[in-house]
């Protein structure tokens, strides 16, 4: 259970505890790759967008961006 | 029925946040629903929450770049997902600019990513045409799923101008049938409320009745009543494919309230389709009402089915102990359905007719009097007849008493149905415990003027030991027709 708790950042509800531990452990795999995905796709993403700012506008929006 | 649904729709929406199909998710097929959705907001929480501070500062940027340009990098470089992500970090009036200029089918993109629970401010301020294209956008490609998250954050007005666009009624119960709030159905369906015999002709003709029962079951009784009435005056087809519908997923607590609804000529027709059906369809419905609440959403559909199936309800509720046999009994009294409960109670197996008529409710002077009283309405006197001789002498005087008030005229009917019934026995007893007065009413009765039937008395009087019964019917007749004192 503890695994499936740090990959939702919460404790799942009890029920979970029916599930085997290896059903647990392919659903907690589930939700870590689904938030790396999600995270690597906002990596690419902000840099992609820079290269639509113009250049006037690229320092202050990179600021704003915190980068 | 409504939970295993309920599950089915929770583990497939719970797929779509992870980017898997329903059927990798099988193994949460045991899971309560309400504990799946709890994980589903976990997991939401998670996903949305992990970057919030990188989108944060994405939505604020957004601010410094004119409209259209956000606009194209929304396209361009964002992408559906992380708009999405980002929608409800926008400013509501922002957020609705951008939205008009993007085109349809990319808002449809966002919305299937979007967290309604994040973005509602800016949900509830786009414009209704917007949401009435993008919805159509969505039941174009079948995104029942998306749209069914956003139906409750979406204003009525608005919800007003994009049910009648979603021309099929299929496509209505797909929509009820994940949507999220169901508790906001009966909402939607004062929209959709002419499209009623629409949604009940798609159930069957698009097989979607696990849409169309989970919809029922989470309707007001109002709207149950509603639909009842229309689901009534369907083809004896649709009415049997709706009851094998409803077999095959076990969805009897979501119908039975229907047809409790149904008014005589709805029941008629229902229960004939049911005469006809595979007899685990009766045990089923009868389990059902058992085990819940719904006894008395079955009982009046019982009273049109055939004595077979009524010996089939009485042969499963003997099976029950006499606390649940009391509940029923109960249930049915406080519910003011003894004609309905009276044929049951009949078909009963001698031993559970005792166990019935010794319940405590049995001894009270209020229940025994409302159903002599049901007896005596509904004609079924020789139905509750073979009770008697089981109840308490205390019940049974209770009886008798309630009998005795009645005229001659009425005396004289119950007499002669329980002497042609064969029932004579158990009516001598209960006019054993008549006052004098009353049995030598009845004892004047033109029925006991008949050799046959007096002497039919007397024997039975002698039998069970009666000797104010046996006293009252050897006096000698007056003249007059009027029995004399001794």
């Amino acid at each position: 259970m503890a695994r499936l708790a740090t990959a939702i950042g919460a404790e799942p509800p009890a029920e979970f505890d029916a599930l085997s531990e290896a059903d647990r452990q392919a659903l907690a795999d589930l939700v870590e790759t689904a938030a790396r995905d999600r995270s690597e796709l906002i990596d690419r993403a902000i840099d992609d967008s820079l290269r639509h700012i113009p250049g006037l506008l690229r320092g202050t929006v990179k600021r704003a961006l915190g980068m | 029925m409504s939970e295993s649904l309920d599950r089915t729709v929770e583990i497939t929406k719970l797929a779509r946040l992870l980017g898997v199909e329903a059927k990798e998710l099988a193994y949460l097929d045991e899971i309560p629903s309400p504990a799946l959705a709890a994980f589903r907001a976990q997991a939401t929480d998670r996903l949305f929450a992990g970057d919030a501070d990188r989108l944060r500062r994405v939505a604020g940027a957004s601010r410094l770049v004119p409209v259209p340009l956000t606009v194209k990098i929304a396209q361009l470089a964002f992408g559906p997902l992380l708009c999405a992500a980002t929608a409800g970090l926008l400013d509501p009036k922002h957020a609705v600019k951008v939205a008009s200029s993007v085109p349809v089918p990319f808002l449809a993109d966002i919305a299937v990513h979007l967290d309604p629970r994040r973005a509602a401010d800016v949900i509830a301020a786009v414009p209704s045409p917007i949401v009435v294209k993008v919805a159509k956008e969505l039941i174009g490609r079948g995104e029942h799923v998306t749209i069914g998250r956003f139906v409750s954050f979406l204003p009525i007005a608005t919800l007003r101008a994009a049910v009648p666009e979603i021309a099929d009624d299929g496509d209505l119960l797909r929509v009820a049938f994940v949507m999220e709030g169901k508790d906001n159905l009966n909402e939607l369906l004062d929209i959709a409320r002419e499209r009623v015999p629409g949604l009940i002709q798609a159930a069957y003709q698009q097989d979607l009745w696990v849409e169309a029962l989970d919809l029922i079951g989470h309707l007001s009784l109002e709207n149950r009543a509603e639909l009842a009435e229309v689901a009534a005056t369907q083809d004896v087809e649709v009415l049997e494919s709706l009851v094998r519908a409803a077999h095959r997923i076990g969805a009897w607590d979501a119908l039975l309230p229907v047809a409790a609804a149904m008014d005589e000529e709805g029941l008629r027709r229902f229960a004939a389709v049911l005469a006809v059906a595979e007899p685990d369809v009766l045990d089923e419905i009868v389990s059902t009402a058992l085990n819940g609440p719904l006894w008395l959403d079955l009982l009046p559909l019982t009273a049109y089915l055939p004595e077979p199936a009524h010996a089939h309800v009485a042969a499963r509720a003997a099976e029950e102990d006499d606390e649940t046999l009391g509940r029923l009994a109960a249930a049915a009294h406080e519910g003011g359905m003894w004609d309905a409960m009276l044929p049951i109670a009949v078909a009963l197996p001698v031993d559970a007719q005792r166990r019935l008529a010794k319940l405590p409710l049995l001894e009270r002077d209020d229940v025994v009097r409302e159903l002599v009283r049901v007896a005596l309405a509904t004609d079924t006197w020789s139905d509750l007849l073979p009770l008697t001789p089981h109840l308490t002498p205390e019940a049974r005087a209770g009886v008798a008493a309630r009998t005795g008030e009645e005229d001659d005229t009425v005396l004289e009917r119950l007499a002669t149905q329980a002497y042609e019934a064969g029932l004579w026995e158990p009516m001598l007893l209960i006019a054993a415990a008549f006052a004098p007065r009353d049995q030598e009413r009845l004892a004047r009765l033109p029925l006991l003027q008949r050799d046959d039937v007096r002497a039919a008395a007397l024997q039975a009087g002698r039998h069970h030991d009666l000797p104010s019964l046996v006293g009252v019917l050897t006096e000698p007749v007056r003249r007059d027709g009027r029995h004399r004192r001794r």
